[in-house]
């Protein structure tokens, strides 16, 4: 079995910050009865005071365990599974995920994507909107690349 | 008690264009007056938005002149603000359907669209962030 040293709080606060706010985020309420349960056969029997009182830091611990569907916190069902997205903009999507290269040369600009290309791109919408509709694409699918620094957490506004 | 809610549809976060997945839906927003006027725009799903939000040349995209509707004032949460104008829309989605919906169009550039809380009365939503997956069914 898997043993790991006792996580004081003070290890806790040097923790690297991202995922530090990304413990955070996760309900303390959801560390009592389950996690403790859970990490306390398996890897954390050491440190259940730690997961009572310092619920974050427990739960860092825990992301540390690669995710498994249904563990811990299970999603509502109804016994149905969802039905898995249908995104039109699956290529453009896949594109953009696997080409992250190309983007990063646009930092700042609008581009416009259908399916493994990049019809069109600029510095205002209505520029590449009108280029996309002149090669014929009819609902073109825009964003911008964003030149924002790096290593920046994103919010809303 | 427990109160379950079941969900119609599940989708990944898709990667943005900094390579960290987050919670966006791709949606078409439609000029109602013009339906030939279509654009499709990634929107991030954002509970704390007391609106949705775009950036403000995607009106001009789709024809809208974004002048035409009184400025509306959004506060941040810097304390500092920007304006919008509110316009209707048709939003849209393969699987959620198609809706109206007064947003607004800002007057000053935004690196994100957001959906907000005026679109999470139009639907059901959870998010599971480990899992890094949002549920989505089309029904308030």
């Amino acid at each position: 079995m898997a043993t790991r040293p006792e996580m004081t709080l003070s290890t806790a606060l040097s923790l690297e910050a991202s995922k530090l706010a990304g413990a955070m985020s996760v309900p303390p309420m959801a560390v009592g009865s389950g996690a403790a349960s859970v990490i306390g056969g398996a890897l954390f029997s050491t440190t259940i005071s730690a997961i009572v009182f310092f619920p974050n830091v427990a739960v860092y611990g825990l992301s540390d365990i690669p995710p498994t569907p249904g563990w811990l916190w299970s999603a509502p069902t109804t016994g149905q599974a969802p039905k898995p997205s249908t995104s039109r903009r699956s290529r453009e999507l896949h594109f953009r995920e696997v080409r992250q290269d190309l983007f990063k040369a646009l930092s700042g600009q609008w581009v416009c994507v259908e399916g493994e290309s990049i019809v069109a791109h600029g510095s205002d919408v209505a520029g590449v909107v009108a280029e996309a509709r002149r090669k014929g694409v009819q609902v073109p699918y825009i964003f911008r690349v964003s030149s924002e620094p790096e290593g920046s957490v994103r919010m809303g506004l | 008690m427990a109160t379950l809610v079941s969900y119609d549809h599940d989708y990944a976060y898709p990667y943005d264009d900094r390579g960290a997945r987050c919670p966006i839906l791709q949606i078409q927003l439609t000029n109602p007056a013009n339906p030939s006027q279509t654009v499709e725009v990634d929107a991030y799903i954002d509970s704390g938005a007391g609106g949705s939000l775009f950036d403000g040349e995607f009106a001009s995209a789709i024809g809208i002149e974004l002048t035409t509707e009184p400025s509306q004032p959004y506060s941040t949460t810097t304390g500092s603000g920007l304006s919008a104008r509110l316009h209707e829309v048709i939003v849209s989605h393969p699987d959620l359907g198609r809706f109206p919906l007064r947003v607004g169009f800002s007057e000053q550039k935004i690196w994100r669209n957001l959906l907000g809380r005026d679109f999470f009365a139009l639907i059901q939503i959870g998010f599971r962030e480990r899992q890094s997956a949002f549920f989505v069914t089309p029904s308030p």
